[in-house]
């Protein structure tokens, strides 16, 4: 009973948030999804095959995006789209990192993943680990990710949600943005948490 | 105003004679078929590429492209990406219950375009050798019709 | 998908959920055993609903079900279908009160749950939210907030608020068939049959609307599910068709047995002769009213 008592109290707390964040109000271009989520929490492999965290990147917005990179159309689409409001921003932009998480570990090796996400800037720092790593951070951002049957040259698909998870400097969550939402838009939200 | 109504008469017939004649000198002034706006997005390491173009067809069959070759490259296949609003992956719906990788050829309609473009529609590359920015590769398509043409695709950086 | 043991395994541990679904199988089956002692039956298909009823709310509820409903809209609509329509029904269709009450000590039944049920702050709310009209309200106005789609977005994306969702889909899924199957007859002076069917009837509608146009639109009303990922490939219109399908036939059909039901009960009554029904009555009415403390 008393957990039902706290959880609609924040059912309905969040509900009036939502509607506040409707109304307008809100100085944000992109979805505001401020307190919906927990706080940026991981144990990931790094670029260099160093185990990190998301502590290591306090102080820094961080952009959290999921993909692969046997992924030649969407996934640069959207790590290009984001290097292009980047590149608006001038120095505000050395305050963010975009954290392009592999779902894809068995082909994403700390290697590929430090050429790939070095092409698009350096921003862009490429993360992977193990199964049960992407799953605990998958499932705390409630994001899917699956396989699809190897095709006879061994390639195959990864299926992943399209989100774009936006945290604070001190690692809240704050914006949700997607691939349609203008380079404008996201370099201005952007530029508002790196001065906040 | 007999001589108006000739002049009226024979200007008619001019424009009627003229017009006879327009679709023809139309249909002689453009190409046919033609493919445009070709290009390919970088990516570094032997990962696979993604090829866009444009396909034009101002004939009055439909054109099927059923396969595509290129010295640069070892292999390469038509793929749609689901656009599921960001959910990515390959139409498996294709042809009804078909699980397809890749679609076997693509179809440009009678006087229509077939555009393979960003988040929908694309070649993809699997290379055969070095390809850098700014390089400029021969791709060749194939037609069930037994047409053939080769087009230059240029090398674009990852961010398009 | 694993489909192994591990799918079995809660996705997202609930203690509450788990503790509850066992308490009412144990509960059940305890009143059940000692009426059988007692030489009272009760009918094979009444335990199987019941434990059918409720092992269907676990599996929704407490299994990797619920990671499914969470990446695939018509999988969530089912969900919901079973939470808040067949699971509830399948209970309450099986008239569960009089086995539970048995199946609750003695002394746990006398000095607490009876007062607590005749406890003002017991009565007066639930009398409030089982009048008649508000109930039927109710029911139909949880499948349109959820469904909301600003609602929706925030629900699936938080887990307290996801979590209230699904509760107060099983709670109003039980007090809704409890009212219209399961509570007091109306010859004791509980909900009059022809109320019963008219509530139902009024229900259906809705759901025929909100159902059929998510079934039929062109538009993607729910984006939340392309940014969180579908579970496999599917085009986000053909998931919101199958859902909108799951909210629109499978839920009116329910509806529709519901009134069956009631009609059933209404004519087999009548056809006792209301003095018969009348004298029968009290005594099935008092057990009844206790029945679902």
């Amino acid at each position: 009973m008393t957990f039902r008592c706290c959880a609609s109290l924040v059912a309905a707390s969040l509900l009036l948030a939502g509607l506040a964040a409707c109304s307008g109000s809100a100085q944000w271009r992109t979805t505001d999804i401020t307190g919906v989520m927990p706080d940026l929490a991981f144990t990931l492999t790094s670029e260099t095959g160093a185990t990190v965290h998301a502590d290591d990147f306090r102080g820094k917005v961080k952009v959290l995006f999921f993909g692969y990179t046997h992924c030649p159309d969407i996934c640069p689409i959207t790590l290009g789209h984001l290097a292009a409001a980047l590149r608006t921003m001038g120095a505000d932009a050395k305050q963010v990192r975009v954290l392009f998480v592999s779902v894809d570990p068995k082909r994403d090796t700390p290697a590929l993943l430090e050429k790939y996400t070095d092409a698009f800037g350096p921003q862009f720092v490429g993360l992977t680990g193990t199964q049960e790593q992407l799953r605990e951070l998958t499932k705390r951002y409630r994001v899917a990710y699956s396989y699809g049957p190897p095709d006879e040259n061994g390639n195959y698909l990864v299926n992943h949600g399209s989100a774009i998870f936006v945290f604070d400097r001190q690692g809240h969550v704050r914006l949700l943005m997607n691939r349609s939402d203008p380079t404008k838009a996201i370099a201005h939200d952007l530029e508002l948490l790196v001065n906040e | 105003m007999p001589v108006f109504r000739h002049l009226l008469f024979k200007s008619l017939l001019l424009a009627g004679v003229a017009l006879m004649f327009v679709p023809a000198v139309a249909a002689t002034d453009t190409v046919p078929f033609s493919v445009s706006h070709a290009w390919i997005r970088w990516l570094p390491g032997n990962l696979p590429l993604a090829g866009y173009a444009t396909l034009e067809n101002d004939t009055s069959e439909a054109r099927i492209l059923v396969a595509a070759s290129s010295p640069a490259f070892k292999r390469i296949e038509f793929h749609r990406s689901m656009e599921m609003h960001g959910m990515k992956g390959m139409d498996h719906m294709m042809g009804g219950m078909s699980h397809m990788k890749h679609l076997k050829s693509v179809t440009v309609p009678a006087h229509g375009t077939f555009r393979f473009g960003p988040g929908a529609y694309h070649l993809m590359m699997w290379r055969s050798g070095d390809i850098e920015v700014g390089d400029h590769v021969p791709v060749t398509f194939r037609f069930s019709n037994g047409m053939t043409m080769t087009v230059e695709f240029a090398v674009r950086g990852p961010a398009g | 998908m694993n489909f192994g043991p591990y799918f079995l395994l809660p996705y997202e541990f609930t203690p509450t959920v788990l503790v509850l679904c066992v308490l009412a199988i144990a509960v059940y089956l305890r009143g059940w055993l000692r009426r059988r002692r007692a030489g009272i039956k009760t009918g094979g298909w009444r335990v199987t609903a019941f434990l059918l009823g409720v092992v269907l709310m676990y599996v929704v509820l407490q299994t990797h079900y619920d990671y499914m409903g969470q990446h695939m809209f018509f999988l969530h609509r089912l969900q919901h279908l079973i939470l808040h329509h067949m699971a509830p029904f399948l209970i309450m269709i099986a008239m569960p009160g009089a086995v539970l009450v048995a199946g609750v000590p003695e002394r746990l039944r006398v000095r607490f749950l009876r007062p607590l049920a005749h406890s003002p702050a017991v009565r007066i709310p639930y009398r409030a939210i089982q009048q008649p009209i508000v109930a039927g309200v109710l029911f139909v106005g949880l499948i349109y907030l959820w469904l909301w789609p600003g609602i929706h977005f925030y629900a699936m994306l938080n887990v307290p608020l996801y979590n209230v969702m699904n509760w107060s889909m099983a709670v109003d899924g039980l007090l809704f068939w409890y009212l219209m199957l399961c509570s007091t007859r109306p010859a004791a002076g509980g909900l009059h049959y022809g109320w019963r069917i008219l509530v139902l009837g009024a229900t259906i509608v809705p759901q025929i609307v909100i159902g059929a146009y998510l079934a039929l639109t062109r538009v993607e009303v729910y984006h939340v599910y392309a940014v969180c990922g579908r579970l496999w490939p599917i085009s986000p219109i053909t998931d919101q068709h199958i859902g909108g399908l799951i909210t629109w036939i499978p839920a009116a059909m329910m509806t529709v047995i519901g009134m069956l039901v009631v009609l059933g009960r209404w004519i087999r009554e009548e056809g006792i002769g209301p003095d018969r029904a009348r004298a029968a009555g009290p005594n099935v009415g008092k057990e009844d009213s206790n029945a679902c403390v």
